[in-house]
């Protein structure tokens, strides 16, 4: 693990190189044992792939050197608290309506990728993917496991609004768009359910460790409901 | 209530931010000078927290339809009384019009902006459409309510804070203090000597996001595949075209280029200072003269806050 300062209220540790699903996890297990004794004057404890950043107010942390006193209460809980053993995280099934309307993107891809849209789509919805990190935008979960027959760059122009639940792949990675960003991801799918509501008690539906499987529906009317 | 009657042009209500949602992806936000708006909620009394307005390049015109005490920091408007308490009469209309030099003000009101609180701040997030006055920039008609206070003030206050706690004033050629980032060494020699020699311009085109710089182009050295990667308010980060944006309030909380360097949490209120087309220089710091900066203005801001409760307490003695 390797740890460098991000500003004078931040430390970034570093944990791997790649975008691997097995160092993501262990990024996230870091992570909730960081939250299973939180220090005071942390603000914000943030996993990514490889990489987990620690935001602090170094007020509320204290002491001549707040950029030390994170720097080993991490270190320390490394060490101490964590079995690094992989456990599962939540499972969730989320349907998805793969039809024309809601997959504007979807026989473009597929003859790019030289399948058809149906073996496309079933290839899509026979996996079980990781969520690695949580970005972009607010409930956007980054899906690791894509699998190298279905990787494609993304589109050379993004679109400037893509409607909400769309579901799109992009590289190594598929995920669901909450709300109506900006997005340069194919655009395969459209979901009902609500990735982010800022209402929720837990806004987002994912966070990063969960398992997600993809559930087809023949209407955009059916995925309304979590299975 | 406080009626908009003009909007301005860029409009919202903001705090400071929300920190401890940033793993769900959602920006700290907040205001982009937060240490004008702090210095205004204590001018009239407000707890640190309370919401004001940022408002951005020309301001709005508000009618107080309840008498209210409010106070102004940022980049001075004309016709207006900056950092001292003003108390506005039951129907009174302030414009903030006429900001000079394009900036940034924020305005405070004893109570606070009254809006919902949304994961646990009143700051608008504007790409969200979510927080402050219902996720959006303020519209003509809009009517903010605004928060309990037990002020009594005299009708005019005798004192003022001084200016040199928020200057807007920067030097034409701004110096902003900088700690090596996480992927400096990607950049190799020639970048790194560029960066803290070349000078670079505030391009027009920033937003809350980030601020874009124009510059010899800053080249990483170093052609690997960068992995999102968390990224800090005031981050430095460099896209392909070598040309530096320098994160706010607003940005995304992980990015994908590398990030040579961050400014120092001391100078994060100098960013929402500069002016467009404005020149700029970085200049590494160490670590510990980073913490001595911020120990240096949370230490005034703390003697200010003390001061003014100070005469406060005295008010209305003989």
């Amino acid at each position: 693990m390797e740890y460098r300062h991000l500003g004078d209220c931040c430390v970034l540790v570093t944990m791997g190189e790649t975008i691997d699903e097995g160092i993501s996890q262990r990024v996230a297990q870091l992570a909730a044992a960081l939250r299973s004794r939180w220090l005071h004057g942390v603000l914000d404890i943030v996993p990514a792939f490889s990489a987990l950043a620690v935001h602090f107010d170094p007020n509320g942390v204290g002491g001549a050197d707040p950029m030390q006193r994170v720097t080993e209460w991490i270190q320390a809980t490394s060490m101490a608290e964590i079995s690094w053993v992989a456990e599962s995280g939540r499972t969730f099934t989320i349907p998805v309506c793969y039809d024309e309307e809601c997959a504007p993107d979807l026989i473009e891809v597929a003859l790019r990728l030289t399948m058809r849209p149906e073996d496309l789509v079933t290839r899509h919805s026979s996996i079980t993917y990781r969520v690695g990190a949580m970005g972009f935008s607010p409930g956007f979960a980054y899906l690791l496991g894509l699998p190298a027959d279905l990787q494609v760059p993304r589109r050379a122009t993004p679109r400037t609004r893509v409607p909400p639940g769309s579901v799109g792949i992009g590289g190594l990675f598929t995920g669901i768009y909450p709300s109506d960003t900006p997005g340069g991801w194919h655009l395969i799918g459209r979901t009902a359910c609500v990735m982010f509501d800022p209402a929720r008690e837990d806004p987002c539906l994912l966070r990063t460790g969960d398992l997600v499987r993809f559930l087809p529906t023949a209407t955009l009317k059916e995925t309304e409901r979590l299975p | 209530m406080i009626e908009v009657i003009r909007p301005g042009i860029l409009t919202t209500v903001q705090d400071l931010g929300r920190p401890g949602w940033r793993s769900s992806g959602v920006p700290v936000g907040g205001a982009l000078d937060a240490m004008a708006l702090r210095i205004a909620n204590a001018i009239v009394g407000n707890d640190d927290a309370a919401a004001g307005l940022e408002c951005t390049v020309r301001g709005p015109v508000l009618r107080f339809l309840a008498p209210a005490h409010v106070a102004l920091a940022g980049a001075p408007v004309e016709g207006v009384e900056m950092l001292r308490e003003l108390n506005l009469p039951a129907g009174a209309e302030l414009s903030l019009e006429n900001i000079q030099r394009a900036g940034r003000v924020y305005l405070a009101v004893a109570g606070g902006i009254d809006v919902p609180m949304v994961l646990g701040s009143r700051s608008t997030h504007l790409a969200g459409g979510f927080g402050g006055f219902e996720g959006r920039a303020l519209r003509t008609g809009d009517q903010l309510a605004v928060g309990r206070s037990g002020r009594v003030a005299e009708p005019r206050a005798k004192w003022s804070v001084s200016a040199s706690m928020v200057p807007d004033v920067l030097s034409d050629l701004q110096v902003l203090r900088v700690l090596a980032g996480p992927q400096y060494e990607w950049f190799g020699e020639a970048a790194q000597q560029g960066l803290w020699n070349e000078e670079f311009v505030v391009m027009p085109m920033s937003d809350r996001m980030g601020l874009r710089l124009s510059g010899e182009p800053v080249r990483c050295a170093m052609q690997r595949e960068m992995i999102s990667t968390p990224v800090a308010l005031g981050s430095l980060q460099v896209p392909p075209d070598g040309q530096p944006i320098i994160l706010l309030a607003d940005c995304q909380t992980l990015g994908g280029y590398p990030q040579i360097a961050t400014i120092i949490s001391a100078d994060i209120p100098s960013l929402a200072r500069l002016r467009p087309r404005q020149r700029i220089r970085f200049e590494q710091v160490s670590l510990v003269e980073a913490q001595y900066h911020r120990r240096v203005i949370d230490t005034a801001f703390a003697a200010l806050r003390a001061g003014l409760a100070e005469k406060m307490s005295h008010h209305g003695d003989p």
